[in-house]
């Protein structure tokens, strides 16, 4: 729609811009900012510099879509949306200022750390804690220090605490994720260990707050007539949700959200309710164990470190509601399917008789010798040698999709006729997930779009990128 | 051994009889439903409907009707709670108390309809207009809930008819749990209006709910406020009892600390939750402490951030219409970067290239076009 021309080269040196901020979490699947570092007599000093500027984002309908974000203070991006993940280590002294970059008739903006006992200062009083002021012409900025320790590990949220309504549906929203000292944990207990983390920030807009703020209509901005028509998982709707991360095509909007993971691996799904409605998020394949909120363990006993999260609850939908977070394990293994997912019994000259891995059923390399086949890492075991329950059409009689791989079977890509498949190279099983309020599914009126994934179980051995801590 | 158990055994028999022989204790209120008015912020004034505490012979109020109705503490250890209720409003009322056991049980209120349908007017017995009624509540236990009109509630409610019960275990605790022990408490009741709506109820043209719409969003009945300020001394535990009054789901969020959450709908958790945060949809009460150690006041906002539509001086009828061309262009962010020399953007910004492009169109504005709210 707007501002066509120029963006694609803009985009390009955004883009390469916001590849170099991500170290040195490259390989990160939460992607972020892990601000600078210094180590004072034991303790570390963490700073961001963070700045609220307006800007465009793309939504997946050809929408160009006016946004405030924080953006990293220095950076060339335009803005940013959602604001920067902060990464950090528990224990870190940490210290964000903020200042603001947004049209002075946007009026001034904040910073709340819920979960944190935060001192701010500078700027100039609000109702809930210092704000940002817009520059007077020609003057310099002023910033809003807030200091803060990182005292515990967990997910946790910042917005701004300025007409939070209408400001976080303009973007000024993120998310914060907080490291145990053991490495692939969540919290300081095995019960919260796992070997993938994905971030799922939830956020809507209402797009006529966007188009009176773009247009300067300040007086005719009403947050109680609050009607979103756009819903995002960390700031991109559907398709691009799966576009890979800080792709220059959308500049303000680096963050993506491809889950994937192996079977019998632990998948950590971070939640953030980011946007002004409660958004119940799906994963379909398999419950998952929600075994933290607001940042803490659900536990029997916070005095006892050795209780865990023994209060964990297993959902197959995450309630996700303005200002929670929610942490949970989604584990694979193809239990309750009745058929072994691997093809195990597959034999094309001697078809399974039901008893397989018995000798007598299977001969893979056709060498007179009937095998027993083992199982592969992570798989379901009773199910172990099982048929697949249906007999495959031929090609000819089936429609494919891009994300068919040619077989049925994880890890088993088959013969596709040309032109077919082509979008699922590991062989993996794909789901979609996405908010269980299906509207939400659309962008601006248009499905498939909005709060909508695909969470991806890839064959043993799939090389998945991991996080680096910071 | 067996003899101990019989004596035992007599004991509980005869503290039994004594119990059962005492007159139960009761609490009685004395609630006058009427008609008022409330001038919201910006001068606007709503028709409300709402409650007023009064003496034992309904002759001296206790200040005035206000939306919530007064809060009533039953007193510690009281089983029976007794509301009497007179309605001073132009047509039938009630009240229901969620979550409390009505005695006699609540009888529903039938009317026949246009098609000869039987159908629910009123949850339980009505008050006629000018009438006295008496809804009498049995085991009462402890824990916080909420009152509102049983009569017409897709009405009687949004008019402002509701308010909050509560009930100690003991003086300082608030359940039959060490954890539950405090030094202050606090209530803040979320609820909301839709002046129109109201409006229509008062002139007697209200026809259906489904329009419904609130434009002002109160915390205690102020629609002023944005943030729920609660007095914390140091070192104090507060007890904070938050209830939803409102139609739509709220998400408080206390600022800077964690809660400890106890209870919900008047019933003790198992276990005790750690929350920062609170999901309160509608009719919802929740009780949490805040520790010791915590300084100041303490803070709670709506994450869902519902305030009034006219309590921002920034956004809304207070702010600005909206701002000439030349504005938008004076506005520009990328330009006053560029004025103040500060960050050296090696990029132009978007806009900038669009205001080059001759795209930008800064007065124009979009007039409810795409309101389809």
């Amino acid at each position: 729609m707007r501002h066509t021309l120029g963006k694609s080269l803009m985009g390009v040196i955004v883009g390469m811009a916001i590849m170099l901020t991500f170290t040195p979490t490259a390989q990160a699947v939460i992607n972020g900012l892990t601000g600078t570092r210094i180590q004072i007599n034991g303790t570390t000093r963490v700073r961001f510099d963070l700045e609220t500027r307006d800007g465009y984002i793309s939504t997946p309908d050809g929408g160009s879509i006016y946004v405030w974000g924080y953006a990293p203070k220095g950076s060339p991006v335009e803005t940013q949306y959602p604001g920067p993940t902060l990464l950090l280590q528990q224990g870190d002294e940490v210290t964000v200022t903020l200042t603001n970059a947004l049209p002075a008739a946007a009026g001034n903006v904040s910073l709340l750390f819920p979960g944190h006992t935060v001192v701010a200062s500078g700027g100039a009083q609000g109702d809930l804690t210092q704000e940002a002021v817009s520059p007077p012409p020609g003057g310099m900025p002023m910033a809003v220090t807030h200091t803060f320790t990182a005292t515990e590990p967990g997910t946790y949220t910042y917005y701004s605490g300025t007409e939070t309504g209408f400001q976080t549906d303009m973007g000024l929203m993120g998310a914060m994720v907080v490291y145990p000292t053991t490495p692939n944990q969540a919290y300081s207990h095995a019960s919260s260990a796992y070997d993938y983390e994905y971030l799922f920030l939830l956020s809507e807009m209402d797009l006529a707050l966007h188009q009176e703020a773009e247009t300067l209509c300040y007086g005719q901005i009403d947050t109680t007539n609050f009607f979103p028509v756009y819903w995002f998982i960390n700031g991109r709707s559907a398709p691009d949700t799966m576009a890979m991360a800080g792709v220059p095509w959308l500049p303000n909007q680096p963050y993506n959200c491809m889950p994937r993971m192996v079977p019998g691996s632990k998948m950590l799904m971070r939640f953030v309710g980011a946007g002004r409605d409660c958004h119940p998020f799906h994963h379909h394949g398999n419950n998952a164990w929600a075994i933290a909120r607001n940042g803490r363990l659900l536990t029997s006993d916070p005095t006892d470190p050795t209780k865990g999260a023994d209060l964990a609850e297993s959902d197959f939908t995450q309630a996700t509601c303005p200002g929670d977070t929610i942490d949970a394990i989604f584990e694979w293994t193809g239990k309750g399917l009745g058929w072994d997912v691997y093809g195990h019994q597959h034999d094309l000259d001697n078809d399974p008789t039901g008893n397989f891995p018995g000798p007598e059923d299977v001969d893979h390399n056709d060498n007179g010798t009937m095998d027993i086949v083992p199982s592969a890492v992570g798989e379901y075991l009773p199910d172990h040698g099982k048929p697949f329950p249906v007999n495959l059409p031929e090609g000819k009689e089936l429609a494919f999709g891009g994300m068919y791989s040619g077989s049925p079977y994880l890890g088993t890509p088959g013969a596709l006729p040309p032109g077919e498949g082509g979008m699922n190279r590991f062989g993996g099983f794909t789901y979609m997930w996405h908010s269980h309020n299906e509207k939400e599914m659309t962008s601006n009126d248009l499905f498939p779009g909005g709060m909508m994934t695909m969470g991806v179980v890839d064959p043993p051995g799939t090389p998945i990128p991991t996080t680096t801590m910071p | 051994m067996k003899r101990k158990k019989t004596l035992i055994a007599l004991f509980g028999l005869a503290l039994a009889l004594m119990l059962t022989a005492m007159p139960a204790l009761g609490a009685d209120f004395y609630l006058q439903a009427e008609a008022y008015t409330l001038t919201m912020p910006g001068g606007e004034v709503v028709p409300m409907w709402g409650f007023v505490e009064y003496d034992s012979t309904f002759t001296i109020p206790v200040g005035t009707a206000t939306s919530p109705g007064p809060s009533l503490e039953v007193p510690v250890g009281d089983t029976d709670l007794t509301i009497h209720l007179k309605n001073e409003l132009p047509e039938a009322t009630s009240i229901v108390v969620h979550g409390l056991k009505a005695s006699p049980a609540m009888a529903p209120t039938m009317f026949t309809d246009a098609d000869s349908r039987q159908r629910v007017r009123s949850f339980t017995h009505e008050t006629a207009a000018a009438a006295t009624g008496i809804y009498a509540y049995v085991d009462v236990t402890p824990g916080t809930y909420l009152y509102q009109s049983g009569t017409h509630i897709a009405k009687q409610v949004p008019m402002g008819l509701y308010g909050v019960i509560t009930q100690n275990f003991e003086i300082g605790t608030a359940y039959d749990n060490l954890a539950t022990a405090f030094d202050a408490e606090a209530l803040l009741i979320f609820s909301e209006v839709d002046p129109v709506m109201n409006a229509a109820t008062d002139a007697g043209t209200f026809t259906s709910p489904v329009n419904y719409h609130p434009k002002y969003f109160l915390i205690n009945g102020d629609a002023s406020l944005t943030v729920g300020t609660l007095p914390k001394v140091d070192g104090e535990t507060l007890l904070v009892r938050m209830v939803n009054a409102s139609l739509k789901t709220r998400s408080p969020v206390l600022k800077d600390y964690y809660m400890t959450v106890h209870a919900e709908d008047g019933n003790l958790y198992p276990f005790a939750k750690t929350r920062y945060q609170l999901t309160l949809p509608a009719g919802k009460t929740i009780d949490a402490t805040v520790a010791p150690g915590t300084m100041g006041a303490l803070k709670i906002a709506d994450r869902r951030g519902f305030v009034s539509f006219n309590a921002s001086p920034t956004i809304g009828p207070l702010a600005a219409p909206c701002l000439t061309a030349n504005a938008v262009e004076a506005n520009s962010a990328s330009e006053r970067v560029a004025t103040a020399g500060t960050t050296a953007s090696p990029t132009p910004s978007l806009s900038s290239l669009a205001a080059a492009e001759g795209e930008d169109s800064g007065s124009m504005c979009f007039i409810g076009a795409l309101s389809i709210h």
